[in-house]
């Protein structure tokens, strides 16, 4: 059976995996499919937020009673990613390959950090107070 | 319960300062070999505790701080009131103890070597009370207990060595402070930055597992005899660990501009070196490796760590706008640290054949050292004034 934590490393991999492809096309000057690649990217990621902001967190915080705790710190660092990808999007916008490249250096920094303390503190904490497959299933829904 | 919250997250005073304070010491230590240099006197021991206590400890135990919270969940409440004395203690007697070993004053070694152990076992208490109870899910969680516990093991050693003069606390004492304290750490550091960071595929689950408790019993099986034998099986485990980063970060599907994965091959790769010179019995050479080795791991992660935490503290406090990393140590600075250190690492097998040599690699040490005290006290500059102002 599938863990909370495994599908949302998973998740995790993949947006790593889109994004190392915008930086690749961006190297190859293929700006057209890179921010192509990009608007995958960017669904994938806010989708990823909004599965956890709307469903997992509220179940969390529910069930544990810890409502200023970790949830309360990944909401806060989602808005600075957030924040950066519109900021590497108007980069991409108007072609500023150095631009794009200053703020998504910060931004994979700042991302992996976020997933480090989800996938080693925050998910394993889900998967045993919450039901994965409830969690799995309302998750994918959206 | 209490995993993170952004009141408890450690302020950016502390790695500031045990950061900077490292930069200093290393700095200090360039300048200390250009003394000895031109009074013709080789002092390993002070030159080599320069560094490992001087640069590597205080590097690491600052970094300890920030990543406890963050990939293990390990919050130290109150982070301030035990991150400064155990600071000033560290500071103070690291002084005193490499103090000793440049006088020469066995009275005033001791002292600063008693000091030294007292701050060091407070500082790994205190971790590893936080620590021992976080259930290890990953590699890196469990790595960090066992290289609290290498790096006790390590320092008491070497006080008994001191206090005793029995070899065999020596023999205990070198490779648990360099293949199980700094390698044991920076190993369950990569386990997780490489592949998240450059998007690389996982250390093989088994043995990133399995990495400390393999270090463990081989560490003790090195010690049982002198032939080459007993050290081979903690060189393979490690040349095995260096060639398994370099080829993932071969692998890695990232396209960057700054230079921490090349400080991580140039890392891998006098590792590999080290490896190999611990098993034939080049106690110098190896020494030599080991050190650059954890030098050049330290100077790349320690140019993306303050630029992040700067951003990240900054931005956390509602700065719109905050300064980007590359604004506050822009690629072309690391560079210069990067190939510096290159071409000092390059120089070493001259310095080591001819002495003569060694004036190059201490003038390249000193250079690279001034340039990472720039940018390591810039970047904490630019967090200051930002603060000063009221953001």
């Amino acid at each position: 059976m599938l863990t909370i934590t495994e599908y949302l490393t998973h998740e995790h991999r993949e947006c790593d995996e889109l994004y190392a492809k915008v930086e690749e096309l961006l190297k190859k000057g293929q700006w057209e499919d890179a921010k192509r690649v990009f608007a995958e990217f960017k669904t994938e990621t806010l989708k990823h937020f909004q599965r956890e902001e709307d469903v997992l967190f509220p179940e969390f915080e529910a069930r544990t009673g810890i409502v200023m705790g970790p949830t309360q710190v990944m909401r806060m660092e989602h808005d600075q990613a957030r924040e950066l990808i519109e900021r590497m999007e108007k980069a991409l916008e108007e072609k500023k390959e150095k631009e794009f490249f200053a703020i998504g250096d910060t931004y994979m920094i700042l991302i992996q950090q976020h997933n480090l303390k989800e996938e080693n503190i925050l998910y394993p904490m889900c998967d045993q107070h919450l039901d994965p497959s409830e969690m799995i299933q309302k998750m994918g829904n959206i | 319960m209490r995993g993170l919250s952004i009141h408890q997250a450690p302020p950016f005073q502390i790695i500031a300062l045990y950061f900077s304070t490292a930069c200093v010491f290393w700095f200090l230590s360039s300048l200390l070999e250009l003394f000895l240099f031109f009074k013709k006197e080789l002092n390993l021991p002070l030159l080599v505790h320069s560094h490992v206590v001087g640069f590597a400890l205080m590097t690491m135990l600052g970094a300890l701080f920030q990543m406890l919270p963050v990939v293990a969940g390990a919050v130290i409440s109150e982070p301030l009131k035990k991150a400064i004395p155990l600071y000033l203690a560290l500071l103070l007697s690291s002084l005193l103890f490499l103090d000793g070993f440049l006088l020469k004053k066995e009275r005033f070694l001791l002292f600063g070597a008693t000091l030294l152990m007292l701050s060091i076992i407070s500082a790994v208490s205190l971790m590893l009370y936080h620590l021992l109870p976080k259930k290890s899910f990953v590699p890196t969680v469990r790595g960090f207990k066992f290289s609290l516990f290498f790096l006790l093991v390590a320092t008491f050693s070497g006080y008994l060595f001191l206090t005793l003069k029995e070899p065999l606390f020596f023999k205990i004492h070198y490779p648990f402070m360099l293949w199980g304290w700094i390698g044991g750490l920076i190993a369950s550091v990569s386990f997780q930055v490489i592949e998240l960071f450059y998007t690389t595929p996982p250390y093989p689950r088994f043995f990133a597992w399995y990495f400390h408790i393999l270090v463990s019993f081989f560490l003790i099986f090195s010690l049982l005899g002198e032939s080459f034998l007993y050290r081979l099986p903690l060189s393979i485990l490690y040349i095995i660990y260096a060639l398994t980063t370099v080829y993932l970060l071969l692998k890695s599907k990232r396209s960057v501009l700054e230079y921490t994965p090349k400080f991580w091959l140039l890392g891998m790769g006098l590792l590999l070196l080290a490896s190999i010179f611990f098993v034939f019995g080049e106690f110098l050479a190896f020494l030599v490796s080991f050190v650059l080795f954890s030098s050049s791991i330290i100077l790349g992660m320690m140019q993306r760590i303050i630029p992040f935490l700067v951003w990240f503290h900054l931005s956390g406090f509602g700065l719109k706008n905050a300064p980007l990393m590359f604004e506050i140590i822009p690629p072309s600075r690391q560079a210069i640290t990067f190939y510096s250190f290159l071409i000092l690492c390059l120089s070493m097998p001259f310095a080591l054949i001819n002495t003569n040599f060694l004036i190059v690699s201490i003038i390249l040490h000193l250079f690279t050292a001034s340039v990472l005290l720039f940018n390591v006290l810039e970047g904490i500059g630019i967090y200051l004034k930002y603060v000063k102002r009221g953001l």
